[in-house]
């Protein structure tokens, strides 16, 4: 288990190296001179000034040092200055993270906690309507635009029913958008987890158990949900990263004071620096959640916790 | 159940689409619900798209063609916006923008995924691996921030955006293309036209590329739908088609500004997104069973 | 002396007229054509056939065990004095892994992959007979002994990936024996192991049956297995019984086509007891036998037979008794 371990963690320090380079060239996309572009805002500046940017940057350097230079300032916390009021992008990122934490985290629950057992009654009454309705509905999850569907949510529960806010400090306000990041996800929880389900009821073990004269509530807790559970773990890696990309989305529809929103105005800003540190920081927590959920799947299998 | 399904499988699961006679194909096809009414509603939105000028009662441009947010009526069905420009008229456009987006996204995507995949899974070796690595890496991160990666530093405007969303995809395509051409690779096939003395590009295109056609029908049919979701994204979240080009998730950005007094400019386009997305994927869900029900795990 | 020792005892098992089918509506195939045969209590009676022939699909039958496509469309199966079939699902849990047991085909996909051996072992145990955790454990190590496992204590707390094939297989063996059964059901018991390991596979079950004194319905395709191991053999083709006789019988004189074919297409008689990794599989006969879909209205074996005469196309023969203990379905061989 620990060589298992060892190896995803080895295996996520490369990809941070690969995805900071990669954020850090991003810098080259820029049509024409990036810096006389982030400075295109200040009234024309002089060549000094230009001078002065560029080699902050470390855009002064050859292409494979830019990014010696820019992991250094990296590695020791310094995601530079946003070019706007001119605050440390980290301390910028930091102040708006445990808001899309909270927005993801609810999300999260909300799809994992409705989208798991509907899969698995899907799946226990495969082929009756209620798996149709939930199929159905699974396609409509995973087709319906968030942006929209939190637009009709605020339509329907804030503006039609008056039943909850769209923004404030109350705590309610998290409802609706954590329940448009929910259901969006939940569709597709519920038809992996449905797929996962019915792969297991076909096992031959669940057979066994069975042949035992187990009842059957024994053989669906004990015998088909854990080996099940591997598998949705592997899921929710994959909805989580792609959750996370609809949290910058969902959190533009709610004016939600997190880490999409203040991306969304650094791009409007042209705000180099910060949009990197945003990149750089959201490539890592998806990554240190897939680790963690590696370590959550290691010791679910005990073919891979029992070397 | 293997006995079951060794008695009763067999003559069945020999019934491939390319040995199949038509008659039983069309039988399929008109049995799967899911590939007609994504069928129908895919050639609809098409349609459409084709006859805009003839089917939009107005010109979706002209400001004033009615009152200011006129509410939906015999006039104007849909209502209009803030600009008096008739609703209907701009969604019956913006099937336009959303095809073009949608195709262009999915071509760059397929063209760069395939040869990606294809040239990982034939190469082989140390450099198909690494190649492969790097597809797996980036097909951690989702594909909204690539494309708003990309769209950050490229400049917000449609044609990034659509350039963006089509790259974001590329890790989707590669794997899926990795895989397929990986397994057809292993068949006896390829190495008898290698050991007649085709050349590698010429097993390729003539050998591997008809067995991989099928399954990447399928998966760029549902790469479509995704392709529209993420272009109607950044538009809507300002990083997309730049007013006032008639896009849905633009009329969303925009409409959602006057969603207290005129509800209706948020209704009409997000149905649009979100009926269409959902043909697409109804067509290729359905044509993945029809094709390879196999397939069914590998591209959920 | 088998003659002997089946007597008038009751039967066990009975199974009468057993009929599945498989599908709905268009698409429906019988799989299981009124099968019939009964065990008396501590007799061996091996189902042998082909692949597709049905032998699983009775086995799953008896189990209430059939897949959601399976039906079973007649017949009676009859456990002392009750009725299998009439059982609701719970009256079935009760005798499941108590009364009937199963040993199945594949040991490497037959256990839970998440659980231990000692969990897998007892649970049964716990259920069926209600006792305690630590005397389920200590009954799972004497099984596990019973079996021929070395380190019992150690093997409990193990996960099956752990174990060898082999290993896993005298597990499901074990498991099988938690509850003490009347009947054992081992579908294949041998098939998906090594040659090597066949052979103690099949002396363990004769051990346990000759120490324990259960019933055991061996399926299988191999016939060395079978001579090895079996009171009775019954025949099956294409989901038809086309003979049931006692062993030494069968071998000796066979009387149905079939039989004949499937004794011919081994090379020597008394090499069957050997242990050759070469041995005769019934596929090794000529042609195919006819799928579910495609039946034919007469002897199923009509167009492999070679003594068909024209009824045979068109009627079924029935199974009629040609001695006490032979009896075959073939009109040429059992006329009426």
């Amino acid at each position: 288990m620990t060589r298992f371990i060892m190896r995803r963690l080895l295996a996520a320090l490369v990809t941070l190296l690969i995805s900071s380079f990669l954020v850090c060239m991003l810098i080259h996309l820029i049509p024409g001179d990036p810096v006389a572009m982030m400075m295109a805002q200040n009234s024309a500046p002089s060549p000094e000034q230009l001078a002065a940017m560029r080699h902050m940057l470390g855009l002064d350097l050859p292409l494979w040092q830019q990014y010696f230079h820019y992991m250094g300032r990296v590695l020791t916390g310094d995601l530079g200055r946003s070019i706007f009021g001119s605050e440390p992008v980290l301390a910028l990122l930091m102040e708006r993270l445990p808001n899309t934490f909270a927005l993801a985290f609810s999300g999260l629950a909300i799809a994992v906690g409705l989208g798991m057992p509907l899969g698995f009654l899907a799946a226990y009454h495969k082929g009756s309507w209620a798996d149709a309705a939930l199929m159905a509905f699974a396609v409509a999850g995973v087709s319906v635009p968030n942006f929209w569907l939190g637009l009709m949510l605020v339509l329907l529960f804030s503006m039609t029913l008056g039943w909850l806010p769209v923004a404030g400090e109350d705590w309610r306000s998290i409802i609706l958008p954590a329940l448009t990041l929910g259901v969006t996800y939940m569709a597709i929880i519920a038809r992996m987890t449905r797929s996962a389900m019915i792969e297991v009821f076909s096992e031959d073990f669940i057979r066994t158990a069975r042949a035992k004269g187990l009842p059957e509530s024994l053989v669906m807790f004990r015998h088909a949900l854990r080996p099940a559970m591997i598998s949705v773990v592997t899921i929710i890696g994959v909805v989580f990263g792609y959750l996370m990309g609809g949290a910058i989305v969902v959190e533009n529809v709610f004016s939600w004071n997190g880490l999409g929103r203040l991306a969304i105005q650094a791009i409007n800003y042209r705000d180099y620096p910060l949009i990197q540190g945003f990149i750089l920081l959201f490539a890592t927590i998806i990554v240190i959640m897939s680790v963690l959920l590696d370590i959550a799947y290691a010791w679910l299998d005990p073919r891979i916790s029992v070397a | 159940m293997s006995a079951l399904a060794q008695a009763a499988g067999k003559p069945a699961a020999s019934l491939t689409v390319a040995g199949a006679p038509r008659r039983v194909l069309l039988r399929r096809i008109l049995r799967s619900r899911s590939l007609l009414i994504g069928g129908s509603i895919v050639l609809f939105v098409v349609l459409v798209a084709i006859f805009a000028p003839m089917l939009a009662p107005f010109d979706p441009d002209r400001i004033g063609s009615g009152r200011r947010l006129a509410v939906p009526g015999a006039k104007f069905l849909l209502g209009t916006d803030e600009f008096g420009r008739d609703i209907l008229s701009r969604v019956i456009f913006g099937a336009r923008y959303t095809l073009y987006i949608g195709v262009v996204a999915v071509g760059i995507g397929l063209v760069c995924g395939v040869a990606i995949g294809a040239t990982a899974a034939y190469a082989g070796g140390w450099f198909g691996n690494l190649l492969m690595r790097i597809i797996d890496l980036l097909y951690t991160f989702p594909d909204v921030l690539i494309a708003l990666g990309l769209v950050a530093f490229l400049g917000p405007n449609l044609t990034n955006a659509m350039i963006a969303v089509g790259i974001s995809a590329i890790p989707y395509y590669a794997r899926v293309t990795y895989g397929v051409v990986l397994s057809e690779r292993q068949k006896p096939y390829v190495d008898a036209a290698q050991v007649v003395g085709a050349g590698h590009v010429r097993v390729l295109l003539r050998h591997l590329l008809p067995n991989v056609l099928p399954p990447m029908i399928v998966v760029a049919s549902l790469g479509f739908s995704a392709a529209v979701l993420s272009a109607a994204a950044l538009s809507f979240l300002g990083l997309g088609a730049q007013p006032p080009t008639p896009e849905w998730g633009l009329m969303l950005s925009t409409g959602r500004n006057y969603i207290t007094r005129a509800p209706w400019l948020v209704v009409g386009p997000g149905i649009a997104i979100f009926v269409t997305v959902m043909a697409f994927n109804l067509f290729g869900d359905g044509l993945r069973d029809l094709l390879d029900p196999r397939q069914r795990q590998r591209t959920h | 002396m088998l003659q002997a020792s089946r007597g008038s005892a009751p039967n066990l098992l009975a199974v009468e007229d057993l009929t599945v089918t498989i599908g709905r509506g268009v698409s429906v195939a019988t799989i299981l054509h009124a099968v019939s045969f009964d065990l008396k209590a501590g007799e061996t009676l091996a189902l042998v056939g082909e692949s597709g022939s049905g032998k699983s699909v009775t086995a799953l039958s008896i189990m209430g065990l059939l897949p959601q496509e399976g039906h079973v469309a007649g017949g009676r199966i009859m456990l002392g004095d009750e009725e299998l079939l009439a059982k609701s699902r719970s009256e079935l849990t009760q005798i499941r892994g108590s009364r009937i047991s199963m040993v199945f085909q594949e040991p490497m996909t037959s256990l839970n992959p998440v659980l231990t051996i000692g969990r897998q072992l007892t649970e049964g145990l716990q259920f069926h007979r209600k006792v305690s955790r630590a005397t389920a454990d200590a009954r799972a190590v004497d099984l596990l002994r019973l079996v021929g496992l070395t380190h019992p204590e150690r093997r409990l707390k193990q996960y099956p990936h752990q174990l060898s094939g082999g290993m896993r297989q005298r597990v499901m063996i074990a498991m099988a024996l938690a509850c003490e059964p009347d009947l054992i059901i081992a579908d294949e018991p041998t098939t998906a192991l090594d040659v090597s390991i066949q052979a103690q596979i099949i002396n363990l079950i004769l051990d346990i049956k000759e120490r324990l004194g259960a019933a055991i319905l061996l399926i299988t395709h191999d016939l060395g297995v079978v001579a090895e191991m079996a009171d009775r053999i019954a025949v099956l083709y294409a989901g038809h019984v086309v003979e049931i006789a006692n062993c030494l019988q069968l071998f000796d004189a066979p009387l149905h086509p079939y039989t004949e074919g499937l004794l011919a297409a081994v090379p020597r008689l008394d090499q069957l007891v050997a242990d050759t990794p070469d041995r005769p599989r019934l596929a090794e006969l000529a042609g195919g036998m006819p799928s579910p879909g495609e039946h034919p209205r007469g002897c199923p074996f009509t167009p492999r037979c070679p003594i068909a005469v024209p009824r045979c196309a068109v009627d079924m023969p029935p199974l009629s008794f040609v001695d006490a203990t032979h009896s075959v379905a073939c009109w040429e061989r059992a006329p009426e």
